[in-house]
């Protein structure tokens, strides 16, 4: 019988499970022997996955965090990513950065007090 | 002031004698020929009615929904331990009662502040949740083609909560609702009047009355504890400026002869939409937020889309924003002797600029 992907859950009358070409392979011959491997994801491959998000980092780190490390004022590096984020970010009315006032995660901007500090967050 | 019944509110500082107090509340009512009617939302004491027709309500709707998603079909008795679920039968019963023209006031015994604070808020949450989920695609889902029984079931079930819970939060910020404070000669008491004055106006009620409950009276104590309790009365009354505090011997009556508890008594400043005042200025408007002296202290307010969001010692009131006000943003804002004055600045995203003279 034809295994399909780890969200499939059997033939239950619905309709023929997607093809196997579109599934993960079988994780029981890619995991460590020390991990057991769990059931319900035993088409997943997980070490894979693992390596293909160390190779994004290693490469987010390489092109991306690291020259912005020497990014002073984000303006002044438009084409790099994480500069025009910050930028994008302070524009926006009630964030952090802005001076107008604080937004909490709840979505709630408080509006500064004139004499005091900013509100802490609830 | 309305012909509507008056809604008294009673809450103490925890084992004050509230309970005590509501009754010689009604009592006194009584003995001044006016009907009261007693609701006990100190605990889980709603009639059965209230506490069926809410079970029913929310069985309705919350059963059914759970029910379309494949749940199995489950007893209305088994939402009867959900919390708040007490509370919003207590005050169905409080509505029951003010539609009663026979009753002239409706007294209700709150319990502790915190759980009072809870009480009154109740309704207000319930209400911004209702109305997040009677969305227009909750509307159109029960107008389409889907399985007409239950979308008609589940959207009129929460019409109709949103309809009861609408005229609980009515009656609670109705001009002719108030809270009275009951509370003892102790420092641990005294403490908590301020902010509980302040944080009921948050909320959009005003306190008119503290109870100082379980004073000596002049034969039964020394001459030592009666002195300190004058002195705790002189500092309960600083704490509870602007509203009035009086002094209540747990014998022979709680309430004293002379003080009507129909009487409408100077109250605390409280948040309603008609008591935000807004001043236009050269550029900009100011919006006035009348608050209780803890308040203009502490509390902070803050913008969330069109409402204003006042927010203290964890009570929250959600106001809508007058259309003007709803055009500009707000600047910064100032603490004033009675509150906390905001200003505004016209938006000029929205606003068109003043065109320029002629040359």
């Amino acid at each position: 019988m034809t295994k399909g992907p780890w969200w499939y859950s059997g033939d239950e009358g619905v309709g023929e499970p997607p093809s196997a070409a579109a599934a993960p392979e079988d994780p029981a011959a890619a995991a460590p022997a020390d991990r057991p491997v769990e059931p319900a994801r035993d088409s997943l491959d997980w070490s894979a996955l693992a390596a293909g998000a160390q190779r994004l980092v290693e490469w987010a780190t390489e092109r991306v965090v690291a020259p912005h490390a020497e990014h002073d004022d984000p303006r002044e590096h438009p084409d790099c990513v994480m500069c025009r984020a910050l930028a994008l970010m302070a524009d926006r009315p009630g964030t952090a950065s802005s001076t107008r006032s604080e937004t909490v995660p709840d979505g709630i901007a408080w509006i500064p007090i004139l004499g005091e500090d900013p509100p802490p967050e609830a | 002031m309305s012909n509507r019944s008056r809604l008294l509110l009673l809450s103490g500082t925890g084992g004050s004698g509230t309970t005590t107090v509501c009754a010689a509340t009604a009592a006194e009512l009584a003995a001044e020929g006016l009907a009261a009617g007693l609701v006990d939302a100190s605990g889980d004491a709603a009639s059965p009615e209230a506490l069926a027709a809410v079970q029913d309500v929310v069985a309705t709707t919350l059963g059914r929904g759970l029910g379309v998603l494949g749940a199995d079909p489950i007893n209305p008795a088994a939402w009867s331990g959900l919390p708040g679920l007490g509370g919003l039968a207590a005050l169905s019963d409080v509505i029951t009662l003010l539609a009663d023209p026979s009753v002239d006031v409706v007294v209700v015994d709150c319990g502790p502040i915190a759980r009072a604070r809870g009480l009154v808020a109740l309704p207000a949450t319930m209400l911004r949740l209702l109305d997040a989920a009677l969305s227009p695609r909750l509307a159109m889902w029960r107008s389409g083609d889907g399985d007409q029984d239950d979308a008609s079931t589940i959207f009129d079930g929460l019409s109709a909560a949103r309809a009861l819970v609408l005229r609980m939060h009515e009656a609670l910020m109705h001009e002719a609702t108030t809270v009275r404070l009951v509370t003892e000669p102790d420092d641990r008491s005294l403490a908590q009047v301020p902010d509980a004055i302040a944080a009921f106006g948050v909320l959009g009620l005003a306190v008119d009355g503290v109870v100082a409950n379980r004073m000596a009276r002049k034969d039964e104590a020394p001459k030592a504890v009666l002195a300190g309790q004058e002195r705790w009365l002189d500092d309960l009354r600083v704490a509870a400026h602007p509203v009035s505090a009086w002094k209540s011997t747990t014998r022979p009556r709680p309430v004293p002869k002379g003080l009507s508890p129909a009487s409408h008594l100077p109250a605390a400043p409280r948040v309603n939409e008609p008591a935000l005042t807004i001043t236009p200025l050269d550029e900009e408007y100011a919006l006035d937020v009348p608050l209780a002296p803890a308040a203009v202290r502490r509390a902070r307010v803050g913008r969330s889309g069109t409402e204003l969001v006042i927010e203290f010692d964890g009570a929250h009131r959600w106001v809508t924003l007058p259309a003007l006000l709803q055009r500009c943003r707000a600047a910064h804002a100032t603490r004033t002797d009675g509150g906390l004055r905001i200003s505004f600045v016209p938006d000029p995203a929205v606003w068109r600029a003043p065109q320029a003279g002629p040359a």
